[in-house]
């Protein structure tokens, strides 16, 4: 039994006969008669139970996109209802304007989009759907919530897309270059041309020139179908937040962007999601449209508070692998971790493959560092510039160990990554 | 890619509920049926406290009153000695049986709801129906129950202290009682020629003429007043002569008519929750009064109207954020309290180094020696000032640490890179 403002509007008109004939009996008798009208008119309430409902989401979206839901509403009953309705959504799930009016004849049916402007990633659920149904004077109602389940995928923005295109072009460039600009290992041979003024004379090849009676040289190209494993670390280190979002959030950006890059230049990509357990596999990547599956699978899944299980995302890195790959562990540089975890379990993968760490600056820790005016706002300088130089001194002793590591920000981690790729592939060190 | 992705869950309910017992059960775990069972059991337990204390009676000497102020253990013993004992709170029916010249009557009126009129008339009444009037405590007013006497202020204090009043008066039953507990109040005889007043109970410090009791001889009765309810209350009845006091004042005829008087006794004309009120209100119309009522049901229905909510709350199950660099502020804080200076100098120190150090395109493993005087030569500051800065002695206090580390920041904005 749901009152509405008119029942307290009936309350208020009861009062009138006792205003015109003061007493306890007058007033008795008008709440008697108000508390039966409205117990009447209740009695004689459609039921809202008569109602089927469906939920039709709309296609998966990026973050930052709006997508829509269909409610159908279907009055199975013979009376005509009329419905107030909420259509409840989780919250993140930015519903505007949940709450309409619905008047259904019976048998008739009824359809409602709704907008939905997301405001995180993952897969967010319907909640539930309420409905009142009004009587037939509107003073009291019927009201029942009733679960209808829908959900929404709502993947990761990309917003390092806008990269994407110059890193490609410059992947590109790389093609038909000479070897000797790229003198390295594991360079590909490409074509025969001529010799223009400006080759290396040492790229000439003497068979062909003679076989073609004109100077000719060799050509070479990065090489393809190189093995790239990308893993994303999930643990606690990668929750914390960081500039807008968390550290989890420009790890995925960085992941993307390598993956949709390292796809464009013909390598095969694998990338995990690993904390004490791998809680996402997705490969190998190739071919044209690497993003939708990738973003796909990344969408619900967020960093827990767990430690990182660097044996088992190792020997899970070793299955994925191929016998040369590149590895890049999107991680945090915490000295600790990376003294106690990470260096003991790299010999394996250094062993048999190209490691490079990536991981994410807090741009906290600088502006920290640099205000010092107060006791203790120095003290807080001592101890960020503590934390940087303990992340400098790791970077050195990565690099002593021979493993490539980007540390930028998180607005610049993903390029960054992306400049490492390609310039490790233009000196052929894949 | 696949249809079936983008719609990941479509989905089709009808509103059909659990069964009934369902419900009862559920019903029964929710909350808000043991909220309302204790709002049962709170209203009852009210209304039975309420109810308790309603019909106990705690007026001071009341007849029904077996507090400590009451009246009833002196009226049970008046009653054992034979002597019938009738009460009311009636004006009326009290100024009716003081026309009985068989009985006693006393009169107890402690919130002075009787007016001098009716004081007089029911003085007149049983003085002239020859019947006997015992008045307890009339204060200022015992002029107008006994014309002879008037209340006694005492001029000079006392030596303090409550010691037993002995009666020291001609009154035989005063004799037969003996002493009795002290009294704060006196009176005295007005000293009329006419008037037979005898003054009993006072102290030995009291100004002559003064007592605790007056009895005043009045056309063939007495008019006695006794000076201390205490005398006749429950609590202090037994004690020394007070009992004897009583019995012997209040039981000289067979019956005794008891007159506690009520403020609230409609013989005294309007109520005195009008005279409270005042006059003004009798101009509000009743319809204002109901239309104030009226605002409880109304507040009802409205409470009842918003408070509904539509639809439970909508829950979700957020991703776990922990806060950006906590490690480091716990650290920062556990520097502070430990007044690590020299650590925390020291740090900063390295760091305003090593970036020195790459500003000046120094080799990475320059000492620091190096480094100061690179930085004395740049910026064309005393070497031994500079020196002083990055690699002083460690500082005495946190307002030197400060001092320190914002010197080391200029120094460092006063360094462009090479």
């Amino acid at each position: 039994m749901v009152p509405t403002w008119r029942f307290v509007l009936l309350v208020a008109l009861a009062a009138i006969p006792v205003l015109l004939v003061p007493g306890w009996d007058t007033a008795g008798l008008a709440l008697a008669a108000a508390a039966f009208i409205a117990l009447l008119d209740w009695l004689l309430t459609p039921r809202p139970r008569r109602v089927s409902a469906q939920r039709t989401p709309g296609r998966r979206v990026r973050l930052g996109e709006d997508t829509h839901a269909t409610l159908t509403l279907h009055n199975e009953g013979r009376r005509t209802l009329r419905l107030r309705v909420r259509d409840a959504w989780t919250p993140s799930a930015g519903a505007a304007d949940v709450r309409f009016r619905a008047r259904l004849r019976a048998g008739e049916s009824f359809e409602r989009e709704l907008t939905l402007t997301p405001t995180r990633r993952g897969v967010l659920p319907a909640d539930r759907l309420t409905l009142r149904s009004l009587s037939p004077l509107g003073v009291l109602g019927r009201q029942t919530s009733i679960d209808v389940p829908a959900r929404i995928r709502v993947m990761p923005p990309f917003l390092s897309r806008r990269h994407l295109p110059s890193k490609l072009a410059r992947l590109r460039e790389l093609d038909g270059r000479t070897a000797v600009m790229i003198r390295g290992l594991g360079t590909e041979f490409d074509s025969l041309r001529e010799y223009v003024r400006g080759d290396d004379v040492r790229s000439i090849d003497w068979r062909a020139t003679a076989r073609a009676r004109e100077l000719m040289v060799r050509t070479w190209r990065p090489e393809r179908d190189r093995r790239v494993v990308i893993v994303l670390d999930s643990s606690r280190l990668a929750a914390r937040r960081c500039g807008t979002g968390t550290v989890f959030d420009a790890a995925l950006e960085a992941g993307q962007l390598l993956a949709a890059l390292a796809a464009g230049g013909g390598d095969r990509v694998d990338l995990l999601v690993a904390d004490a357990r791998v809680r996402a596999r997705i490969g190998p990547i190739t071919g044209r449209d690497p993003m939708g599956r990738l973003s796909n699978e990344l969408t619900d899944v967020d960093p827990e508070l767990l430690d990182a299980d660097w044996d088992a995302i190792t020997s899970a890195v070793m299955r994925a692998a191929s016998p040369h790959s590149l590895v890049v562990l999107v991680t945090a540089l915490d000295p600790t971790t990376v003294a106690e975890d990470i260096l003991p379990a790299l010999p394996v993968l250094r062993a048999r493959h190209s490691v490079a760490i990536a991981s994410v600056a807090d741009p906290e820790l600088e502006s920290m560092a640099a205000r010092v005016h107060t006791p203790a706002l120095a003290y807080r300088a001592a101890a960020a510039e503590r934390e940087l130089l303990e992340v400098r001194s790791v970077i050195g002793s990565l690099r002593e160990a021979g493993i490539h590591s980007v540390h930028e920000p998180p607005e610049e981690l993903a390029p960054a990554l992306a400049d490492l790729y390609i310039s490790l592939k233009a000196t052929g060190r894949l | 890619m696949s249809a079936g992705l983008d719609v990941a869950v479509r989905g089709t309910a009808r509103a059909g509920g659990p069964g009934t017992w369902q419900r009862v059960r559920s019903g029964a775990r929710s909350s808000t049926v043991w909220v309302i069972a204790a709002l049962v059991v709170l209203l009852a337990a009210i209304v039975g406290f309420l109810s308790q204390t309603g019909t106990e009676e705690t007026r001071p000497l009341h007849w029904e009153s077996s507090a400590p102020a009451g009246g009833r253990a002196v009226i049970e013993v008046l009653r054992a000695r034979g002597i019938e004992v009738s009460t009311t709170e009636s004006y009326d029916e009290a100024a009716q049986r003081a026309a009985d010249s068989d009985a006693t009557l006393l009169v107890f009126d402690p919130d002075s709801a009787l007016a001098a009129e009716h004081r007089q008339r029911l003085r007149s009444t049983a003085v002239g129906a020859g019947a006997p009037l015992v008045v307890v405590e009339p204060g200022t007013e015992v002029t107008d129950w006994s014309p002879g006497v008037q209340q006694a202020y005492q001029t000079a204090a006392g030596p303090g202290g409550s010691a037993p009043l002995a009666p020291d008066c001609t009154w035989e039953t005063a004799q037969r009682a003996g002493t009795v507990r002290d009294s704060p109040e006196r009176y005295a005889a007005l000293g009329a020629q006419d008037s037979e007043v005898t003054v009993c109970y006072h102290q030995p410090w009291d100004q002559a003429g003064y007592g605790a009791v007056t009895r005043e001889e009045l056309d063939g009765t007495t008019v006695t007043v006794l000076g201390s309810r205490a005398w006749l209350n429950n609590a202090h009845l037994a004690d020394s002569g007070n009992a004897a006091l009583a019995l012997g004042a209040l039981g000289e005829r067979d019956s005794l008519v008891y007159y506690s008087a009520d403020p609230n006794d409609e013989a005294f004309g309007a109520g005195p929750d009008d005279e409270l009120l005042g006059p003004s209100f009798d101009l509000v119309p009743a319809w204002f009064w109901v239309a104030l009522l009226w605002l409880i049901p109304l507040g009802i229905a409205a409470m009842l109207w918003r408070g509904r909510r539509f639809g439970p709350l909508a829950v979700e199950r957020l991703p776990v954020v922990v806060p950006p660099v906590e490690t480091v502020l716990g650290r920062a804080g556990i520097l502070q309290r430990a007044g690590a200076r020299d650590s925390a100098l020291h740090t900063l120190r390295t760091a305003a180094l090593l970036r020195l150090a790459s500003r000046l395109s120094l080799p990475p493993h320059s000492r620091t020696p190096e480094i100061c005087a690179a930085v004395a030569a740049r910026t064309a500051r005393d070497p031994t000032e500079v020196n002083r800065l990055l690699a002083g002695p460690a500082p005495s206090s946190d307002a030197e640490l400060t001092a320190i580390a914002t010197a080391i920041a200029t120094l460092e904005s006063e360094v462009s890179p090479l």
